[in-house]
């Protein structure tokens, strides 16, 4: 199909409020008699609280109030669940435990929330804060993923008589059967650490009870408004129109911020209606690294049987995730790991045990890519393994387990985080492969630019690594597109927006429909009194769940713009053409009359309106897709490692990407680029060091090391289309894809450019230290 | 995140700050650029009664020349320091230090004085002014003195500094015909505390033997750490690899007392200082026979 | 954080051991210390006020000697908060006897560290640690010969304390291999 504005590379408009400080942030939301809120946390990650005094709190001048558990009464609860374990799922474990509000007996990760103080500024309520007497009785914390599941154990949930969260088995054929025909079989264990989403901006919130109105307004920086303002309804006693979330421009997403109710969240409304007055509540830094969701820590037993040419027989995986100190995400993540954890190959016999435990760290959520790196290191590092044993090479390995393009839709036969068996809609790997090994010129630098540079004494390797994104799973999102009787179009949708272009793609999905300019369109999200069907942005579905529920609702108005039109131009829809706003009729171009016009006679001050019919030109609709849409990748680089140091350059990145349909090509590649650096920080820089306490040695910017703009390679990015079949735009998500692979990657590279040291990468992130740590084990065994 | 309550003076004159200095000793606390004192007082580490912001002080930011060295005023930024001629021809070392100090960002604002003052152990300025033997202008009610780098950086954070007394200048002479120089570091990203870094000046005799040389480690110890005794094995001997082997050996398995932490272990610093000191050192001597 | 070490007394068993026991002997060798007192049976109470250069933070917490083996072992736990953070930590003290009339000390432990001084002053807390140790060691030893002096002439024993800045000054030139006779020590009694 061509377009005329989708596919195009078209400037967001966004920008230029963004980047002249114009638009709107939970920060910039300022009310006539806000007061502030300010924590006192727990440094101790497992304790019991003995005792609280706070008065000497309340008496700095400027505090008007201090809340505990205990002033709660019975409106304190735990937050909801918010994904259960699939119920197709069979003989699964799962307890569930959730986050509260207000800490009540016992400490469970340090950073929870003990008080909260309500002052005249941000400044008294922290002073006050400081002012806070807490007794407590530190317990000895769980922090080892395995430890933790000895008897005798210390145990994070006492009402639990274990650690363990959940447990559940996969199966796919017959692993034991398989390995039983192979002519090599390989055993490693991995193990993923822990980091931090660290978005631009920390988590906000203002929440306003307005009294006389009885309403409540919170604007709060999520990727969910829609559930957070049905949840904070229920729990408040409102019904769902007294209350509006908005969730305005938010400065990053990356998964923490989905739906979570987080104890902030639970608390601040509620005082706020206590004390009808608005309150605001801006997350530091400090408070981000104790309190906002994290991810990837797993350890993975995995074994890999392979017949000697190199096709893979089987994969049996037994693994243990942390989910911190609770679950309120369910399985999703470790659901997300099993589905990759056989990449884009065609593997028809898999074992995979899941063990996932609680820990005194703090709550594991989602973070983008979302178990799916772990899932795909584990897979690229095995065959990397293997094709060193096999003697074969490791590109050829690849291409020959790649599902083939004729196989699609394929059945992937595990059950994942859509709840049903997953299904690969469609893809074409091979050339999409055999494209990057050429953007990256391997056979030239494994021939001649390796040999020459180590001639040279540069240690120089090559890493190239496939990957599959789930992305685009319902259940389903909805808009509403109408014009206006200025021939603008508004539109809106539930979805919030976190930096993902979603005025700017819309828009483009909209002017593609009603033939306007892309700048004629103005496209809410995020804001539940403009629109509250829906979930939130998560799982990189915006664009096909949103994406083609924006593109059905445009699709609707042009119907009804051609109906009116064609009654009033007198000329058959099929001659009628939309462009610059207009309805004109195909060659008659004089014959026209404009998008504003219409919307004027459809929705008229007099007269009668036809019955069964509706006024206006809008309409809203949704999209749920039975199964997403699975998206492709390869992502390459080339690296430079100092041996003496342990410091790495990397000195080229090349992406190829795809994801079907693309609205528009440089957010396309603006989420790749941010994907990337996320994946080099997991790769290499990023690491939250928990001590045998649970706590958290590097809770600020300063250690906790974020790659920035002067450690990002360029990167080169070529695009595949392969569109999804089952959604109207073919789109597919990318929001993750650019995180998946990257540590994959880096170890294949890593291990290339230390081929004389026979080296074999398990672990990410892998820091100076520790190579420096791997390369010494080396040389004392040899 | 936001500091404790304090009380703030902008004094316009050094003899003010001085007065102020002077009624609120420990209490008061000066900020110059700003660049580590806010975020310690953001995370409540620090937290002074009094701050006496020196910004407002015209004349404090000059670069000259005085007979056979540079003065520069305490608040000179990095970045006019990084971009000034004079510097750069006079005193290479510094002027090569310069962009490895932190980010754009912060070298815009923070100080020489102020990074000196504040006298962390990994702070390159530290290790170059004690490599360079720069001296330290020191003034208070009663008069002013001068401190050699070597018996100004007392220890962790701590200078010799009372708290009455504030920094006003800094002297660094020229370096001695045929010396070379050299600035190694390690650091996770440029702008990271280095894991380990070295300040390598080297002075050859006629006969090309090392008639000089020291050796300064950043975050290898509580201050600007001198490796002596590796200065020792070089001095009167002609420059060798084996001979830089053994003092980046010495210096770095004897000398240094570098810490854990979440970084880099100990004994990986040690290996890095040796490793760096090894270039270091090879880097000053090349320059040193290059005549600069 | 591991923690060991060892430093050598120029004292008998049972003059270091009772050094260790003397909570005023012990007050001195730990910057800051505005308070320190038994409060039970081998149960003391102590109120701290660490400096390091700019940074300062108030300390409150006990001490607890158990498993006592006069003279040559016994366990030592520590256990302090204050706004910066805590610390706990438990450490195993072994005494033996030179032959040459001093004393060998060496200790191993577990020293726990959180909240804030553990979350944002990482880079910092191995050197601190490792300045306040050698300083508290530099102070019994003067302390020591005071004691045993004092006692040999029959006097009351005048112990020095350390300040922040000068111990410092030792610490820095003990690292790059000087020897220095103790400037830091300042009467306390002048104080």
């Amino acid at each position: 199909m061509t377009y005329k504005v989708i596919g195009k590379r078209v400037k967001r408009v966004e920008d230029p409020r963004l980047l002249t400080g114009q638009a709107l942030f939970v920060g910039d939301v300022s009310l006539p008699g806000m007061l502030y809120a300010a924590f006192f946390r727990s440094d101790y990650a497992h304790a019991k609280v003995i005792s609280i005094d706070i008065s000497q709190a309340l008496e700095i001048p400027g505090v008007v109030g201090v809340y505990t558990a205990e002033d709660m009464g019975d409106d304190w609860e735990p937050g909801p669940p918010l994904v259960s374990p699939p119920p197709t799922l069979e003989n699964v474990v799962f307890n569930s435990r959730r986050q509260v509000p207000l800490v009540k007996g016992k400490v469970k990760h340090a950073g929870e929330i003990i008080a909260v103080v309500i002052a005249e500024s941000r400044y008294i309520a922290e002073d006050a804060a400081e002012e806070i007497l807490v007794e407590f009785e530190p317990l000895p914390a769980v922090v080892d993923l395995e430890k933790c599941l000895e008897p005798g154990s210390v145990l994070v949930h006492d009402d639990l008589d274990t650690n363990l969260a959940a447990h559940l088995i996969q199966n796919k054929g017959d692993y034991e059967g398989a390995r039983k025909e192979a002519d090599l079989v390989i055993s490693r264990r991995f193990h993923l650490d822990r980091g931090a989403a660290a978005a631009l901006e920390n988590r906000g919130i203002v929440a306003d009870w307005d009294e006389k109105n009885q309403h409540l307004t919170v604007w709060d920086a999520t990727q969910s408004p829609i559930p957070i303002r049905n949840g904070l309804a229920a729990r408040l006693g409102l019904r769902t129109h007294q209350v509006r979330v908005v969730a305005p421009f938010v400065g990053g997403g990356f998964g923490p911020k989905i739906m979570m109710f987080y104890a902030e969240e639970m608390v601040l409304p509620w005082i706020s209606m206590k004390l009808g007055k608005p309150i605001k509540w801006i997350e530091d830094r400090r408070e981000n690294f104790y309190a906002t969701t994290q991810e990837r820590e797993q350890i993975h037993d995995v074994e890999m049987a392979l017949s000697k040419e190199g096709h893979i027989l089987g994969i049996k995986q037994k693994f243990i995730h942390d989910t911190g100190a609770f679950n309120p995400y369910g399985l999703t993540t470790p659901l997300n790991t099993q589905s990759h954890s056989m990449g884009g190959y065609d593997v028809q016999n898999y074992y995979s045990d899941l063990t996932v435990v609680f820990t005194n760290k703090t709550i594991v959520t989602p973070v983008r890519g979302a178990g799916r790196p772990q899932g795909i290191y584990i897979v690229e590092r095995m065959l990397d393994i293997a094709a060193r044993e096999l003697e074969l090479d490791p590109m050829e390995v690849r291409r020959l387990n790649f599902i083939p393009p004729d196989a699609f839709p394929y059945d992937h036969e595990i059950i994942d985080q859509a709840f049903a068996t997953l299904i690969f809609d469609s893809g074409n790997y091979e050339p999409a492969f055999d494209k990057a090994l050429e953007m990256l010129g391997y056979e030239d630098f494994i021939k001649n630019e390796q040999p020459r540079l180590r001639a040279e004494g540069k240690y120089v390797g090559i890493g190239i690594v496939p990957f599959v994104e789930t992305t685009g799973v319902g259940p389903y999102e909805g808009a509403r597109v109408s014009v206006e009787p200025s021939g603008k179009i508004s539109a809106a949708t539930g979805v919030g927006t976190q930096g993902q272009s979603h005025m700017t793609a819309f828009a483009q999905v909209i002017a593609e429909q009603l033939g306007v300019e892309v700048s004629d369109v103005s496209m809410v999200t995020g804001d539940t009194a403009e629109f509250h069907w829906g979930t939130g942005t998560f799982a990189s579905r915006g664009a096909v769940v949103a994406g083609n529920a924006v593109n059905a609702a445009a699709g609707d108005v042009r119907l009804k713009v051609l109906k009116l039109a064609s009654k009033i131009l007198e000329t058959p829809e099929e001659e009628l053409v939309l462009e610059d706003g207009m309805v004109r009729v195909a060659d008659k171009p004089d014959q026209s009359i404009s998008l504003g016009e219409l919307a004027l006679l459809a929705n008229p001050l007099r007269g009668a309106v036809e019955p069964g019919t509706e006024p206006g030109l809008e309409s809203t609709k949704y999209f749920g897709p039975a199964f997403g849409a699975t998206a492709f990748g390869v992502h390459g680089m080339i690296l430079e490692v100092d041996p003496e140091t342990m410091m790495i350059n990397i000195r080229k990145y090349i992406t190829v990407e795809d994801c079907g349909t693309m609205i528009n090509p440089l957010v396309v590649e603006g989420q790749i680029h941010g994907g990337v650096s996320m994946g080099i920080g997991n790769a290499y820089y990023e690491k939250l060091h928990y001590d045998e306490n649970a706590q958290l040695l590097n809770a600020s910017l300063a250690d906790y090391l974020i790659p920035g703009s002067t450690e990002m390679p360029h990167i080169e990015v070529h695009h595949a289309n392969t569109p999804a079949p089952n959604n109207e735009l073919g789109t597919k998500g990318v929001g993750e894809a650019g995180a998946i692979p990257v540590p994959a990657v880096f170890a294949q590279a890593l291990e290339n450019a230390l081929h004389d040291y026979d080296l074999e990468i398990l672990e990410t992130p892998l820091s100076p230290n520790r190579l420096y740590e791997l390369l010494q084990k080396k040389e004392d065994n040899s | 995140m936001k500091p404790a309550p304090f009380e703030y003076y902008a004094p316009t004159s050094v003899s003010e700050v001085l007065e102020l200095l002077n009624e609120h000793g420990y209490d008061a606390k000066i900020l110059a650029g700003g660049q580590s004192l806010i975020p310690m007082m953001n995370f409540r580490l620090v937290q002074p009664a009094v701050l006496v912001d020196i910004n407002k002080i015209p004349n404090l930011s000059y670069i000259k020349t005085h007979e056979n060295g540079i003065r520069l005023g305490a608040m000179v930024r990095h970045t006019q320091a990084e971009r000034d001629s004079l510097i750069k021809e006079r005193v290479p070392l510094l002027h090569e230090t310069m962009p490895q100090i932190a980010t754009i960002q912060i070298r815009n604002r923070g100080t020489i004085g102020g990074s000196l003052a504040h006298a962390d152990a990994s702070a390159e300025l530290v290790a170059v002014t004690t490599a360079l033997e720069a001296r330290f202008k020191i003034q208070n009610l009663e008069g002013e003195r001068w401190v050699p780098a070597s018996e100004f950086f007392v220890g962790l954070l701590m200078t010799s500094l009372e708290p009455e007394d504030m920094l006003v200048e800094i002297e660094i002479p020229d370096l001695p015909a045929r010396s070379g120089w050299s600035l190694k570091e390690v650091a996770r990203r440029p702008h990271d505390f280095a894991l380990i870094g070295v300040a390598a000046v080297l002075t050859l005799d006629k006969k090309d033997r090392c008639q000089s040389a020291k050796l300064v480690y950043l975050s290898a110890g509580d201050g600007p750490l001198v490796a002596e005794e590796a200065a020792v094995l070089l001095q009167g001997q002609k420059i060798s690899e084996d001979l830089i082997i053994a003092a980046a050996e010495k210096a770095a398995t004897e000398e240094i007392d570098p810490g854990n932490d979440i970084h880099a272990t100990a004994d990986f610093r040690r290996h890095l200082a040796n490793v760096l000191t090894r270039r270091a050192l090879a880097e000053a001597y090349q320059r040193a026979k290059g005549g600069k | 954080m591991k923690v060991e070490g060892e430093h050598i007394f120029k004292g008998t068993q049972k003059q270091v051991w009772d050094l260790f026991r003397d909570t005023e002997v012990m007050a001195t060798a730990l910057p800051g210390t505005e308070k320190m007192e038994a409060v039970g049976e081998n149960v003391y109470e102590a109120v701290m006020n660490v400096r390091v250069g700019p940074v300062a933070g108030k300390f409150s917490g006990n001490l607890v000697i158990s498993n006592e083996n006069f003279p040559e072992t016994y366990t030592m736990t520590v256990d302090g908060r204050g706004k910066p953070g805590f610390l706990k930590g438990v450490g195993d003290v072994i005494l033996s006897d030179q032959g040459d009339g001093s004393t060998l000390m060496k200790y191993t432990g577990e020293v726990q560290i959180g909240g804030k001084l553990a979350g944002v002053g990482q880079r910092l807390i191995d050197t601190v640690s490792k300045s306040i140790i050698n300083q508290a060691f530099d102070i019994l030893d003067q302390n020591l010969v005071e004691r045993s002096a004092a006692e040999a002439e029959g006097r009351e024993a005048e112990y020095q304390g350390a300040s922040e800045k000068d111990y410092a000054a030792t610490v820095a030139k003990d690292l790059v291999g000087g020897v220095l006779s103790a400037p830091w020590v300042k009467k306390l009694k002048g104080k």
